[in-house]
């Protein structure tokens, strides 16, 4: 019996350059070329080896030769095209979209007690049966919440302030567990509240449910009652209050915290991620101002540039790594979700960090009269009037009209950075997205204009100030930065460490 | 994107730098170096600093015209800016042509595998063959 013979696999390498680049963008980062390719793998380069690789002249002997090969940026006559290896981490980092809307805001009522300088939505003292979400309304909002393919839902409770209509919230958690229990489904909850308003009850109710309590915090008092007003003007010693509560009854680790940044913040980043410290948070999230609702009308208290966001931040976080080479463990979770992604291939279910974007495709909102929205800034928009993101109403649209309509499609197409001008050839496209609602509220359309675009400034200079400090002379920081993107305790790492 | 370092306008091979009044500067590209993707590409990143017009010369020459919103800022900066933005999009038009068809490959079948449900743990580095890599 006679065998067809075959050449060597070396035989069927097609001929030509001694290497072959593999796809990849590029951009300057302080004179050097700091590439990133479609997996989301990044290398700094001197400029001169970047040059060579591009005009394949780099010689195989070159120090960042075998970088670049390790790293799939170029493959040569030694090596295997890694195209499954590629295609896998591509698609892990899209793998977000399996889930579809996995986040299912109810906005309860509009009634609060506080009024912000930055808050984003409209609020309303009075007149409960106007601005307080019925069951009828959000027995429709629960059945659309459960049509979602999502096998992991996520329940927020916004408002207003959300405790003030506790009673709903509890009639929502008790519907979602019997539909989560009959389709055999993931359900989790948020409230998202001042804290103020807490009770026995009601603490006993979040913990018997398992209901994550999500709360602002501003920093010192003097930023966050400035921030914050409320008759009495005792906004953080309610919280800080309400803070300890929920951790005495619902438990230690069931209470975080938000912070957002006004013109008053920007001059004590020190001082607020030191309250942070103090409140026994290992978690902070630096979050800029958002450019929608009440946060306009009162632009000139609470607006700055994006710049003075940049100084802030860094030193923030700056400050934060100081706290951490002394041994306490603190978090920055914007810094942890960027780095996550410019380190692996997984998604952070951070939705306004992806492509598409997380418009009505990672997030709904429903808000108290039963109008559903993309997301909550959707909702801010429609209460200055700008009904642009509205999808319908859960009393008189089906779930298919609202999710799959031509509007969110549209919205959808135009959210996708790999075709948008001034993204699609982006280093950065891997670790960034883009928000077509910050866009249509500050630039005028959807697709934006990225020059100009802060979201586009503020993420590209964050995510270089990251890999700056990574590739920096501070050997601690690419270690604490693996921390907080692996999850483990700091003296899991660096041992020598004082535990706190 | 633009560095923020200017370089002299120097006119490199394929641009030449027609007229600088005080308010405005006119170049002219070589579109055999330089395609109209490329030209409009890096025009694009001047559009917050500047008003562009783009105008063809003849079939291998584009005018560029560029007016600082801005009178402070200096042309010959801008000038130089534009030179080396032209470089870049054209280096990353040769990279993404290079690399295009592994690009699709890859997208394709990331999509294509499993549909979208399973988040693999441990990828998989197996050969696939070379033929569509070089």
């Amino acid at each position: 019996m006679s065998y067809p013979r075959f050449h060597e696999p070396n035989h069927y390498r097609p001929s030509g350059p001694d290497y072959q680049l593999l796809p990849f963008r590029f951009t300057d980062l302080d004179g050097d070329a700091l590439l990133v390719n479609e997996a989301g793998q990044h290398l700094v380069l001197p400029r001169e080896v970047f040059q060579g690789l591009v005009s394949h002249r780099l010689s195989p002997d070159s120090p960042s030769y075998l970088d670049l090969k390790a790293n799939h940026f170029l493959i040569d006559s030694s090596s295997e095209v890694p195209l499954r290896l590629l295609a896998t981490k591509y698609r892990t980092r899209k793998s977000f979209l399996s889930g579809f809307t996995g986040l299912h805001i109810f906005v309860v009522t509009l009634r609060c007690d506080h009024s912000c300088h930055y808050c984003q939505v409209s609020r309303v003292s009075q007149n409960r049966a106007k601005y307080d979400m019925t069951e009828d309304t959000a027995e429709r909002a629960l059945d659309l919440t459960f049509r979602s393919p999502s096998r992991a839902l996520k329940v927020e409770f916004q408002g207003g302030e959300p405790l003030l209509n506790f009673d709903l919230i509890k009639f929502v958690v008790l519907g979602a567990e019997r539909r989560a229990a009959a389709s055999g489904r993931e359900v989790q909850f948020v409230v998202a509240t001042n804290l103020a308003f807490l009770d026995d009850p009601m603490l006993e109710f979040l913990r018997d449910h398992h209901v994550l309590v999500s709360t602002s915090m501003d920093g010192p008092a003097f930023i966050h009652n400035a921030n914050r007003p409320r008759p009495g003007n005792d906004s953080h010693q309610m919280t800080v209050r309400g803070i300890a509560r929920v951790r005495e009854i619902v438990g230690p680790d069931r209470v975080s915290a938000i912070m957002t940044t006004s013109r008053l913040s920007l001059d004590h980043p020190e001082a607020i991620v030191d309250e942070y410290v103090r409140l026994g948070f290992d978690h902070i999230f630096l979050r800029p101002i958002s450019p929608y609702g009440f946060a306009v009308r009162t632009r000139h208290r609470t607006g700055y540039e994006v710049q003075r966001f940049l100084d802030f931040y860094r030193r923030a976080l700056t400050h934060v790594i100081e706290i951490n080479r002394g041994g306490q463990f603190l978090v920055e979770d914007y810094a942890s979700i960027l780095l996550t992604k410019i380190l692996t291939p997984f998604p952070t279910g951070y939705v306004d960090l992806q492509s598409p974007a997380g418009a009505g495709i990672g997030v709904a909102v429903y808000d108290y009269d039963g109008d559903v929205y993309v997301s909550d800034e959707g909702r801010m928009l429609a209460q200055m009037g700008d009904k642009s993101f509205r999808l319908g109403n859960v009393h008189s649209d089906r779930y298919e009209e609202l999710f799959g309509s031509s509007h969110l499609r549209k919205l959808v197409t135009e959210s996708v950075v790999e075709s948008m001008p001034g993204c699609s050839e982006c280093a950065f496209q891997s670790y960034c997205g883009c928000d077509p609602l910050e866009n249509h509220a500050t630039q005028g359309s959807t697709v934006g204009h990225r020059p100009t675009s802060e979201f586009h400034i503020r993420n590209v200079e964050i995510i270089k100030h990251l890999i700056r400090l990574y590739h920096g002379p501070d050997v601690f920081a690419p270690k604490l930065f693996w921390s907080w993107v692996q999850g483990r305790p700091l003296q899991d790492i660096l041992p020598e460490l004082p535990a706190h | 994107m633009p560095s923020p370092k200017a370089d002299p306008p120097t006119a490199p091979s394929g641009i030449d730098l027609r007229s600088q009044s005080e308010a405005a500067l006119e170049l002219i590209i070589d579109t055999s170096l330089y395609t109209d993707a490329v030209i409009f590409k890096a025009s694009y990143w001047f559009t917050d600093r500047c008003y562009l017009l783009l105008e063809r010369q003849d079939s291998n020459h584009v005018l560029v015209r560029l007016t600082p919103r801005d009178l402070s800022i200096p042309l010959s900066a801008i000038a130089g800016e534009f030179c080396n933005e032209l470089i870049n999009r054209r280096v990353q038009q040769l990279v993404s042509d290079e690399t295009r068809m592994i690009r699709e490959l890859i997208v394709a079948q990331a999509f294509a595998e499993s549909g979208l449900t399973d988040v693999p743990v441990q990828p998989d580095s197996v050969d696939t063959g070379t033929s569509q890599g070089s």
